[in-house]
């Protein structure tokens, strides 16, 4: 666990030179847009991992921290960009001193050199998800279910499990593929045993037949039985070569080859017909073929990544998880360019068995055409073994298959011009040889019996292996996908209880019965919540942006707490809660401090009214809050210094200066007028433009104010309720008094304040002035915690007038009668 | 969350050795496989499911 202290920031993004007192507590940092408030959260960031959130992920290619994390005008000099950061470590109630600097973001210097404060900044390092940035924040809620599961898993450090699953899934494919093409070729071989044993099925009767008839013949013992482990030429003596070719059985696998042949030209290769359409695909989609190009680059670079450093480029990631994340992003993209290649393999590899078949039968009859000894037919069969050969080597590659359209086209068997012809004539020759004796064809008829019957046993040998090695596979896939579904249901049960828990704290009195439901399945993460008792929708069905915008932060928050428990110490939210309305950011505050009162938050905000709200309920004070009035690249941002407004306003008219008070009091006017016009939900005319004044706001805010306190009057009354009645008239007759006032000073203040002419007026013409917007403000805050007053609900119809410290409660509702 | 993903590997493998059908000895590969450090490959998986029943003599 660690606080920090303060932080001291220097030429770091669009910052100069900026000291930051934390003092160890929730921070907030506000100014407008580009006044350099989120440089604050990158520097923080930085110094506590060495990484800057912003520049990396989606949309940040080309930035890099070693290029973008110095102040512009010191590119070329990271060393003198750094953060030096002063953190107190609670646990081991030491302090430390944590530079870092953009020269050297993995080498921060830590003083004292002390392990255990190493070991605690070491952990903290490997948590950058301390950092929820608004542009992030609805990627948990909106997002697909198969992103959100890949997000979330990321953020709580188990996308390695993802990995893992999704190795396992490839590895079952990859096996349920050897094991269809294993199941093919089985039945090849069985195809041949049958066609040359001359019988229907291998019964043991047909079999027994087929072998004994040639048994019987050559006088060899009969078998009586048939089994896998029978030798079916069993006591037949080798024979010669001479003696080998076996003339029916020869003319068998010619005619086998030649009715092959014949049916390349009548019957098309369904895969080789799929392969044609996938190829044309991709060539007349060149985005597509780019894609996935682009994918068979990361696919091997995915395989090549060990540690930060790209394998490809060598460009720096700030760790592994970065790489990875941002390369699975990429694989994500290409996915239908994925699933193309991974049809157009599959075909790819069923079109190889074909081929594969094509070489056994031209086997058959080289080793034919060699025992006869035709040397022009054998050259013929050598020749295009070779070139199938080549197109089997060529069909196992993504690449080369592309290759392929022509000869797909042309027909892929490519049979040799003349090789019909001399197959022809070749098998005249054979069936022009004498009939071979009786014993010497049975002969013949046993051994090759023999050879095919082995050949079967070892395929099936093969298939059996390629099952179970598939089965093994499969098993395995499946009990990675329950320990994970199991393990990961109980984590989100935990994350959704938290999280439901901090998204009813955060809509008090409202939505007070909403429950979410994770549910993750392979590799998505389906996400719903109850909308108000009408059933579990996804978040973006009916709730309103802001709810949105809090589920995010609540969901954030409720991983966080899963993922870091007690080390949840610091908390860097940039521009996050901006859709929720004021009455639901009192929440937020509340539940940040109470839901998370060891966590020190640093908040940045463009809204003022929201810096305001944190002050007024208390999250931070004005002494750990800093607002940024305007930012240049020269001086970085400007701190606005207004710490105490009104003392600040009696100073300068102490200094007779009017002309440095009256600004200050318009500044201050014009804010709290916005600000009131907010939590008071003022009746005023609406401009689209949004460009309302302080002549506008601030009557109707008043005006709003005093019928509020007449309707807590009123409805103290129908309760009877005494002391609010009293405490609600009290404030009434104060805001009338002020109003008056103020009234009686308007013609001061329109010149002096509104119109600019405070050249004319003296400290003494002023004060008065000052006095009557001071007293005119205190009606609209509370006496002891001084917050600003604001209606809850924020509706048409509010039911309570309340300060952040519930000293003011006030009820709106009156008793029905 | 390194005691998600232990849990998450406990449970794969009580789940593979309570399962006869699985051969036990691929389950000490694949221990190994998963406590190396780095990526678990495909190939390195496909490698151990296809190894013979009992593993491999030498």
């Amino acid at each position: 666990m660690i606080k920090i202290a303060s932080a001291h920031i220097e030429e770091f993004r669009g910052i100069r030179k900026l000291d930051i007192n934390l003092a160890q507590k929730s921070f907030a940092v506000s100014g407008p847009n580009g006044s350099g408030k989120s440089g604050v959260i990158d520097a923080i960031e930085f110094a506590l991992t060495g990484q800057i959130g912003r520049l990396t992920g989606t949309g940040t290619k080309g930035l890099s921290l070693a290029d973008h994390g110095p102040h512009v005008d010191h590119v070329k000099f990271p060393d003198a960009a750094f953060v030096e950061l002063e953190v107190f470590f609670p646990t081991l109630g030491k302090s430390a001193k944590l530079t870092r600097k953009v020269s050297a973001p993995k080498k921060p210097k830590i003083e004292p050199n002390d392990p255990d404060i190493i070991a605690i900044l070491d952990e903290v390092a490997q948590h950058p998800e301390i950092t929820l940035a608004r542009r992030e924040i609805l990627k948990f809620i909106l997002v697909e279910p198969t992103k959100r599961s890949a997000q979330i898993q990321e953020i709580l450090k188990i996308d390695e499990l993802g990995q893992t699953r999704s190795a396992l899934n490839t590895a079952s494919g990859k096996l349920s593929r050897a094991a269809i093409a294993a199941g093919k070729d089985t039945q090849g071989k069985k195809s041949t045993l049958l066609q040359h044993l001359g019988i229907a099925s291998l019964s043991a009767a047909e079999m027994l037949a087929a072998v004994n008839a040639r048994r019987e013949l050559l006088g060899l013992a009969v078998h009586d039985v048939i089994t896998a482990e029978t030798i079916i030429d069993q006591g037949l003596a080798e024979p010669t070569d001479e003696q080998s070719l076996n003339k029916p059985a020869a003319l068998i696998e010619l005619d086998k080859l030649t009715k092959m042949i014949t049916g390349f030209g009548q019957v098309k290769s369904p895969d080789a017909e799929a392969l044609i359409v996938q190829i044309e695909q991709l060539e007349n989609d060149s985005l597509l073929l780019v894609s996935l190009q682009q994918r068979e680059l990361v696919e091997r670079g995915l395989k090549l990544v060990d540690g930060p450093a790209c394998p490809m480029c060598d460009h720096e990631w700030p760790d592994e998880a970065h790489l990875l994340s941002h390369l699975h992003e990429k694989q994500q993209k290409s996915k239908a360019a994925g699933e193309l290649k991974q049809k157009l393999t599959n075909h790819a590899a069923l079109l190889s068995t074909d081929v594969g078949n094509l070489k056994a039968l031209l086997l058959e009859t080289h080793r034919i055409a060699k025992v006869e000894n035709a040397t022009d037919m054998l050259a013929s069969v050598v020749a295009w073994g070779k070139d199938l050969a080549s197109l089997q080597e060529r069909l196992k590659s993504f690449s080369t298959v592309l290759e392929l359209k022509d000869r797909l086209t042309f027909g892929w068997p490519a049979v040799p011009e003349d090789f019909e012809t001399k197959l022809i004539a070749f098998v005249d020759v054979i069936r022009a040889k004498p009939d071979q004796s009786a014993t010497l064809a049975a002969q013949s008829f046993l051994i090759n019996a023999e050879q095919r019957f082995k050949d079967y046993k070892a395929a099936r040998e093969i298939e059996k292996g390629t099952q179970k090695a598939h089965d093994a596979g499969k098993i395995a896939y499946d009990a990675w996908c329950a320990a994970m579904e199991s393990e990961l249901d109980a984590l989100y049960e935990a994350v959704e209880d938290d999280f439901s828990n901090f998204y009813r704290v955060l809509n008090d009195g409202d939505e007070q019965k909403f429950v979410a439901r994770f549910k993750a399945t392979e590799g998505r993460l389906d996400f719903d919540v109850n909308f108000y008792e009408r059933g579990l929708f996804p978040p973006g069905a009916f709730h309103s942006e802001g709810h949105q915008d809090g589920m995010g932060v609540c969901l954030y928050l409720a991983l966080m707490k899963r993922l870091l428990g007690d080390s949840f110490s610091v908390a860097l939210l940039d521009d996050v809660v901006m859709s929720v309305d004021a009455d639901h950011r009192y929440q937020f505050c509340k539940l940040l401090m109470t839901e998370f009162p060891n966590t020190q938050f640093v908040i940045a905000t463009h809204d003022k009214v929201w810096a305001e709200q944190m002050r007024s309920a208390k999250l931070v004070t004005r002494k750990t809050s800093m607002a940024f009035d305007s930012w240049s690249v020269d001086t970085g941002p400007l701190v606005e210094s207004n710490p105490e407004i009104w003392a600040e306003i009696d100073a300068a008219l102490a200094k007779g200066k009017v002309e440095v008070a009256a600004p200050i009091l318009r500044r201050h006017m014009e804010f709290v007028a916005r600000l009131l016009a907010d939590q008071l939900g003022a009746k005023t005319v609406f401009r689209a433009d949004n460009s309302y004044d302080l002549g506008g706001l601030l009557p109707s805010a008043m005006s709003g104010l005093s019928e509020l306190l007449g309707k807590a009057a009123a409805s103290a009354q129908s309760w009877d309720n005494e002391d609010q009645k009293i405490k609600a008239l009290e404030r009434k007759q104060r805001l009338k008094l002020a109003n008056t006032h103020k009234g009686e000073e308007d013609w001061t203040v329109n010149k002096a304040v509104h119109f600019n002419e405070w050249a004319n007026f003296s400290p003494n013409d002023f004060k008065p002035i000052v006095q009557a917007f001071k007293d005119l403000l205190a009606c609209a805050q509370c006496d002891d915690c001084g917050s600003w007053l604001y209606i809850t609900p924020k509706s048409i119809s509010p039911e309570g007038l309340r300060c952040s410290c519930n000293l003011v409660n006030l009820n709106l509702k009156q008793k029905p009668k | 969350m390194a005691t998600l993903q232990e849990a998450v590997i406990k449970k794969f493998f009580e789940t593979l050795r309570d399962d006869e059908a699985f051969d036990q000895s691929k389950t000490a590969k694949l221990e190994a496989l998963l406590q190396a450090d780095g990526k678990v490959k495909a190939d390195d998986l496909t490698a151990i499911f296809a190894l013979p029943e009992g593993g491999e003599v030498l």
